[in-house]
């Protein structure tokens, strides 16, 4: 048994007395199988380049939620105003008011717990799958929030802040978020999770997504934390029939950062598009795995990840796209697109395609290079400085990625972070507009 | 202005340019012709400083400085200027963005304020003109998505607003169709000025119809095989290159 799992208590847990039936079930079960696997090593194909070795001796006790007050305030100064409807987590529990809006309910999970737990029964726990980090999750997590989305819905994006609010260091968290749309509803959702006082955290978040018939989501999801965090994080999404999913990742910050997407099309004629931009720099560690599965015909799925890899960081991306036997019509592409900007940068990217059907369109690619010197050439020579040409094309190599996010704040927010982060970034600014 | 003297350029080990001699006064256009691996784009680019070749003989002087160990883009900011043959496409830069960084770049170097956005862009209306280059393409990105044409366009835009005092046209002339060599032509005519000299670099004579050079040089083997007036090239379009290279008119 390793310290890591042994100091959050999973030997001998018990349910949460507010825990229906149900859920203490699930909590058991994945509890169970958490146990039973201990924790990834290498030799476990998803975790071949993500070593966690150093996080297996390390001791964390859950965290609480103390200093909520005050983390929020530093949260709102670091996030500005960005012209969306806000909830905010500190370190995995809803603080202050929840948010409301026509077609729009966000409720703690405590709260439902308490009033309407079954109302949770068909989705919560029952789209993530329960192994490693999303079990450690699914056995602790305490609280958390549902969003239900109505189609009569419109309006401001959902910005779900959660914060790791870690005051002493080996502080661990468990967010968990629940999101649902009824049939037709549209909506668009931001998650950005950051990290306070830079200490050393751990945030094993899962976020589970269910969308009906016809139902539109854009899911921006942004992993910012500090020198001290690792971020575990889950994303499983089950699309019904005619719905459309995009997820968009940015990864700025964070000394482990890892996603892991599962996104299943269960019904013909879903839509799923992922995407993402990642920077690593220093010994940062910056993971994206991502499944996507066509499980019935006419569905179409699109991947585009971008990264830039500095110093003696270390990116991953590991995709597969899995067609099932007897679908027709699916179109399935993948890339992935890396900048390495270091000799001593670390890269390995797998796109691959899991095919048992014949009637499909679908491609898959990746790539790997430094800085194009023909481009860097082309700016030299027009009189732009070397570092200022550099820093055009790193920021150019993943800028539309960035400029897909429609919430103008937010878009302009995160360019800004990104560009403090980039060599002489500042002196591209203007670029940025 | 442009003073060669006794250039040699190796890329790779191999020999290319094998004592260049040429000297380009103010406000002259000179042509340099020659056939397929001569030389030509070699010297344009040891001339604008790229990456991958080695001096290995003679000394370049621009404007009374020695060229040669200067940075691309402190040659730039000195005034030189090379339109590329292939023009690169850069997604996610908008052509205003970088061109804007570049005047104020080498207006820095000229010691002259830099321009703000709003005279940027009456500066770029005004020149984009001379190209025929619409409103939108000095907007988007730069090159992307622009035909062989447009890009061929841009770069002489992009001269216009840096007002070189040495600009080397590198193949300008590859790719375009009449009536786009007849717009391009017609902005670099314009630009022609007493204080500007020109190298236009070409396989083809066909340019020179329209941007009639005061002085034609043959490079052949890397070298410079003959010197003579417009008629010269006149006289390669009708012969070929044979005469020089040894080999039989085909």
């Amino acid at each position: 048994m390793s310290a890591f799992l042994d100091s959050q208590g999973l030997t001998g847990h018990k349910p949460h007395e507010s825990d229906p039936e149900w859920l203490a079930n699930l909590r058991q079960q994945a509890c169970g199988a958490v146990l039973a696997s201990g924790l990834p090593t290498s030799k476990t194909e998803a975790w071949r380049f993500t070593s966690l070795r150093k996080l297996e001796g390390q001791s964390v006790s859950p965290a609480s939620a103390m200093s909520g007050t005050e983390a929020v305030a530093w949260a709102k100064e670091q996030l500005g105003d960005d012209e969306t409807l806000r909830v905010y987590l500190v370190n995995g529990q809803p603080i202050g008011e929840s948010a409301s809006a026509e077609g729009l309910d966000v409720t703690a999970l405590d709260t439902i717990f308490l009033n309407d737990p079954d109302s949770l029964k068909a989705h919560l726990g029952k789209l993530a799958h329960s192994e490693f980090f999303a079990g450690i999750n699914a056995a602790l997590f305490v609280d958390g929030y549902a969003l239900r989305i109505k189609s009569t819905h419109a309006g401001k994006p959902v910005h779900i802040v959660h914060i790791a609010d870690a005051t002493t260091n080996g502080h661990a968290c468990y967010p968990r978020i629940l999101i649902e749309l009824e049939a037709n509803a549209q909506a668009n959702v931001i998650e950005t999770y950051l990290s306070r006082a830079g200490q050393e955290d751990v945030c094993t978040a899962v976020t589970e997504v269910h969308l009906a018939n016809g139902a539109k989501l854009d899911h921006l999801r942004v992993m910012e934390g500090d020198e001290g965090s690792t971020h575990l994080g889950t994303l499983a999404v089950l699309q019904e029939r005619n719905s459309k999913y995009t997820s968009r990742s940015v990864a700025v910050g964070g000394k482990l950062s890892r996603l892991e997407i599962d996104a299943r099309m269960s019904g013909p004629g879903a839509e799923c598009h992922l995407d993402g931009m990642y920077h690593a720099v220093g010994s940062e560690h910056v993971a994206h795995h991502t499944l996507i599965t066509h499980a019935d015909s006419h569905c179409t799925s699109t991947e585009e990840y971008r990264g830039i890899v500095d110093d003696r960081a270390h990116a991953v991306f590991d995709g597969i796209i899995n067609v099932d036997q007897g679908t027709k019509g699916t179109s399935a592409h993948q890339q992935n697109h890396n900048l390495l900007l270091s000799d001593t940068a670390t890269i390995n990217t797998k796109p691959h395609l899991e095919i048992d059907s014949d009637d499909l369109t679908a491609s898959h690619g990746a790539t790997i290079g430094s800085v194009d010197p023909d481009h860097l050439f082309f700016l030299r020579a027009r009189g732009i400085d070397e570092n200022h040409a550099r820093s055009i094309l790193t920021f150019s190599f993943v800028r539309s990625i960035l400029d897909r996010i429609e919430c103008e704040p937010v878009r302009d927010r995160l360019t800004a972070k990104l560009l403090s982060r980039l060599p002489y970034g500042d002196d591209i600014a203007e670029l940025a507009k | 202005m442009l003073s060669i003297r006794n250039l040699h350029a190796t890329a790779d080990g191999k020999s290319i340019l094998k004592g260049i001699n040429l000297e380009v006064p103010a406000g002259e256009v000179h042509a340099i012709m020659g056939p397929n691996g001569s030389g030509k784009s070699t010297l344009s680019h040891v001339l604008a400083g790229r990456d991958g070749y080695e001096i290995t003989e003679g000394k370049v002087t621009f404007d009374g400085e020695s060229l040669l160990e200067k940075k691309p883009e402190d040659r730039a900011r000195a005034g030189v200027f090379l339109a590329f043959q292939y023009p690169v496409e850069l997604p996610g830069v908008s052509n205003v963005y970088f061109l804007k960084a570049a005047l104020n770049a080498v207006r820095k170097a000229r010691g002259e304020d830099p321009l703000d956005a709003m005279d940027f862009m009456k500066l770029a209306r005004e020149k984009a003109k001379l190209v025929e280059l619409d409103d939108g393409l000095v907007k988007r990105a730069v090159n992307a998505g622009f035909s062989g044409g447009e890009k061929k366009r841009n770069e002489i835009f992009q001269m216009a607003m840096l007002e070189p005092k040495l600009a080397i046209l590198d193949e300008t002339d590859s790719g375009l169709d009449i009536d786009a060599l007849a717009t391009v032509s017609k902005g670099v005519n314009a630009l022609r000025d007493k204080a500007r000299s020109m190298l236009i670099i070409t396989h083809y004579q066909r340019l020179l119809d329209y941007i009639v050079p005061d002085v034609v040089h043959v490079l052949v083997n890397g070298q410079i095989a003959r010197t003579g007036d417009k008629e010269l090239a006149k006289e390669l379009e009708a012969k070929g290159y044979a005469e020089f290279t040894g080999r039989a008119v085909s």
